[in-house]
């Protein structure tokens, strides 16, 4: 009986096959597409106020900004073909292309973005919510002072000379501008269209269907089937649309990691990130490409300077020296991550050398015997007889997990330390922070812009990301003068000087340089994995072997 | 019958009613914010966000706000899911959720009673044993692991099978998604495999008790078919107690259908019970308490009444 249905229902399905066969044809020429996991439903993909990865993946695709990013990150001409900057390096003027087009074949005009970065400064929009990155724009004159609801419209200095001529003058000189402008919250929005988009509950519906989206990028919408999928085409009115190569871009939103990994092996998705060590031995057996790319972010631990006990410098030191980071690495993360013996991260490039090589390393990596000793001496300093119990709060992602343990088993063997793990969701952990409630939180940071001030800025004390509520009047300085410095070689000398002071106090512990894992269909060539969130993936320059 | 349903349904709006105001009232207690996702937001930015959204309001000034805007249908804008509001999110993805839920639905009923019926008649044989087998796995194993595992031997290795037995690039059973019907089959099965096993072993034990009552003793001695004993008499007796299972069951499935939904990819409701409150969406979560309070209370006067069809013991 048992026998008899199993094979009744192969029967059935085979038969099924059959039918269902009939309706399709195999493939035939090659064909320029592919199918990308995002993972995650997109909140929106309005420019101006997405803020994750995964909104910027279709951003990316669909928007293009003044400037753009190259295969190495750098800063390369979007819809500005050229651009001057004045002597005092306040200036910027951006001269527009005139066959750059939105997909409505209508002309993107300076106007465009001087009205899309004053959106992202609007401190209270009439249709939508306050931009999240706005701040990105707080380096233009006038524009933090509207943004904080004192300063008027009229004053943020973006000046539309004419439709093809754009004008900004900035508070300070800031080298890393022109990577700034080629962040989403500096694209541009077609505000035609952006107000004759429907307004339902006093929200625009802008950004958030396929229908209700203008772009002026590589590609455009086809449709957005919600937690389902995406589609792009190639956009025949972008200006560059002779060198696009890909005609059709899947965006699928697989959540579930092990799926994910399934639609891959079957040949579903052409491009799937690892997060299993055992799955990149698995497909590197087979025949896939297994790449990994530097993420920009920097893996930490905050540590409340506040805290009765970690307002200790040695304690604090001897907590950073007593990790075993190459261990950690090789051992549990089991990918090319870096030991973080600084902060900033490697991604960083001034004037073509990375800050890490001309930084260099700040302190020695699995140091026991000083951390030891630090420990010793602070315990003294502070009158204590051995460390009291210790406590760390983690997000609830599985990695945070795995590494806070590693942690936690460090810190016991090395120095008998013991530290309690308190997982949480990562608004309640902010909120902790914030409140001063913590001593330690394991935390991830990535700069907004290529430039090592993106990382050191959050040990100045005036700064809201400094939830070590670390405090030197050194630094501070430092920081502050860099950011007036014309001449480029003094200014990074600066700011060396500023991680030296900063690590020799160690506010927070660096631990390691996140890299991520992914694997390429073999058919797919030159998909771009960027280091930093705009160009997380990038298809300007991809096709299909 | 009249009288019960609008007594039902005054019920029902009161229930709804505290469902509303104590959901309310918890949310005040949630930690955090739903602007802080994985980043520390500009707190000039936050607060603007917070005036926007009235968030800085008294609780009671928000509480009838939200009545306010209750009464006329109107759920408010999710505070994640920037410009789209809880009710077309609500729009959107339960059909989805009930289209996969009625297919579970149909598949563990009509498969679980079969299976059960056919055990009890051939108690001990192997048809009993494997009834037994399916419905322990079912009951027993949560529905993450018979969802992978379908995922990995029927989408993944089956349809690689075939694909190469016939040598074209078609896969039968996709491994995520929900464009047609060929998506639906195996995340249908998976989802109804926990009901199924339930429905079976009830129906099982349900068809035994009554097979032994006198009553069929007196059939089967007058010289009945077993056909006729079993379909006409025990039948009916037997499935009332699955029946009043079913009504339960079916809202757990339909709105318990979060694992299977985020294994294959399916853009239901599910995935928004676990996200709004991971991401502090109050609006969406009073939205889903709303809406899943109203489901519930409707499925079960349904059921209520659909019993004093099969039972005409039980008056309204």
């Amino acid at each position: 009986m048992k026998q008899r249905t199993y094979y009744s229902m192969m029967l059935i399905l085979l038969m099924l096959a059959v039918v269902l066969m009939s309706g399709c044809s195999s493939a035939g020429a090659i064909s320029q597409e592919i199918t990308i996991n995002l993972g995650d439903e997109p909140y929106t993909i309005d420019p101006q106020l997405v803020f994750d990865v995964t909104s910027m993946r279709v951003v990316n695709a669909i928007f293009e900004g003044l400037v753009r990013k190259d295969k190495n990150g750098q800063p390369m001409e979007g819809v500005a073909g050229s651009w001057e900057i004045s002597d005092d390096k306040l200036t910027y003027t951006f001269n527009l292309r005139s066959d750059a087009k939105w997909w409505d074949g209508t002309k993107v005009t300076s106007n465009h973005f001087k009205e899309a970065w004053l959106r992202a400064i609007d401190p209270q929009p009439e249709n939508h919510e306050p931009s999240y990155m706005g701040y990105l724009l707080f380096y233009i004159e006038g524009a933090e002072e509207y943004a904080y609801g004192e300063g008027n419209k009229e004053d943020v200095a973006i000046i539309a000379k004419d439709e093809e001529t754009l004008l900004v003058t900035l508070k300070n000189p800031t080298p890393y501008f022109l990577d700034l402008v080629s962040n989403s919250v500096f694209m541009p929005v077609n505000t035609e269209f952006y107000n004759n988009q429907p307004v339902e509950n006093g929200v625009t519906t802008y950004g958030a269907f396929a229908e209700t989206i203008m772009g002026n990028g590589p590609f455009k919408i086809t449709s957005w089937n919600t937690s389902q999928n995406i589609t792009l085409e190639k956009n025949r009115s972008y200006w560059n649309s002779n060198n696009i190569q890909l005609e059709k871009v899947n965006f699928k939103m697989i959540n579930d990691n092990i799926a994910a990994f399934t639609a891959f092996k079957a040949g579903e998705i052409d491009v799937v990130d690892i997060t299993q060590v055992m799955q990149k031995d698995e497909l590197k057996k087979s025949n896939y490409y297994v790449g990994s790319y530097d993420a920009g972010v920097t893996q930490y631990i905050s540590m409340n300077n506040e805290d009765p006990v970690l307002k200790n410098t040695n304690i604090r030191k001897a907590l950073a020296y007593s990790l075993d980071r190459k261990t950690l690495i090789q051992k549990i993360v089991g990918n090319k991550s870096q030991e973080a013996l600084g902060f900033v991260s490697p991604v960083v490039k001034v004037e073509g050398v990375t800050f890490r090589d001309r930084a260099g390393k700040m302190f020695s990596d699995n140091d026991v015997d000083t951390a030891k000793d630090l420990l010793e001496r602070g315990l003294n300093e502070l009158g204590l007889s051995s460390l009291p119990k210790l406590s760390l709060l983690l997000d609830d992602k599985e990695t945070s997990k795995r590494d806070a343990q590693a942690f936690q088993e460090m810190w016991r063997k090395n120095l008998g330390v013991e530290v309690e793990l308190l997982v949480m969701p990562f608004d309640v952990m902010a909120d902790r922070m914030m409140q001063k409630n913590y001593q330690l939180s394991l935390l991830m940071w990535s700069g907004d812009f290529n430039d090592p001030l993106a990382y050191l800025d959050i040990f100045n004390s005036y700064n809201f990301f400094n939830v070590a509520f670390y405090s030197n009047d050194k630094v501070d300085n430092l920081l502050e003068i860099s950011i007036y410095e014309k001449d480029e070689v003094k200014r990074i000398d600066m700011l060396i000087e500023a991680e030296k002071i900063v690590m020799d106090e160690m506010p927070i512990c660096p631990v390691y340089f996140l890299w991520l894992d992914y694997a390429v269909n073999p058919r797919v060539q030159n998909l771009i994995r960027g280091n930093s969130p705009i160009q997380d993936i990038d298809l300007y320059w991809t096709y299909i072997q | 019958m009249v009288c019960f349903i609008i007594k039902r349904l005054a019920f029902s709006l009161i229930t709804i009613w505290a469902v509303v105001t104590i959901t309310f009232v918890l949310l005040q207690f949630l930690p955090g914010d739903p602007f802080t996702n994985d980043k520390i937001v500009h707190p000039q930015i936050l607060e603007n966000l917070k005036e926007k959204y009235r968030l800085d309001a008294p609780w009671h000034e928000r509480y009838t706000t939200y009545l306010k805007g209750l009464i006329k249908g109107d759920l408010g804008i999710s505070m994640v899911y920037r410009n789209r509001s809880v009710t077309s999110i609500i729009k959107r993805t339960f059909p989805i959720s009930l289209n996969l839920g009625i297919r579970a639905f149909i598949i563990a009923v009509f498969v679980g009673l079969l299976l059960g019926l056919l055990s009890a008649l051939y108690k001990n044989k192997t048809i009993d044993h494997f009834t037994l087998t399916i419905s322990m796995i079912g009951v027993a194993v949560p529905g993450f692991i018979i969802g992978t595992l379908f995922q990995y031997f029927i989408c993944y290795k089956l349809s690689g099978i075939i694909q190469e037995f016939t040598g074209t690039t078609f896969r039968l059973f996709p491994i995520t998604g929900w464009e047609g019907f060929r998506h639906t089959i195996v995340p249908s099965v998976s989802l109804a495999f926990g009901a199924l096993g339930m429905i079976a072993r009830m129906m099982r034990e349900s068809m035994i008790n009554t097979l032994s009552q006198r009553y069929i003793v007196s059939a089967k001695s007058k010289g009945l078919k077993q056909s006729e004993i079993v379909l006409k008499h025990a039948l009916k007796n037997a499935i009332l107690p699955v029946i009043s299972l079913l009504g339960p069951l079916f809202t757990s499935i339909i709105l318990g259908s979060f694992v299977i939904e985020n294994i294959f990819s399916i853009p239901g409701m599910g995935q928004h019970f676990v996200t709004s409150i991971k991401t502090g969406d109050y609006t969406m979560v009073l939205g889903l308490s709303i809406f899943t309070s109203f489901v519930v209370v409707m499925i079960n006067t349904f059921t209520d009444i659909l019993y004093t069809f099969v039972d005409p013991r039980v008056r309204l």
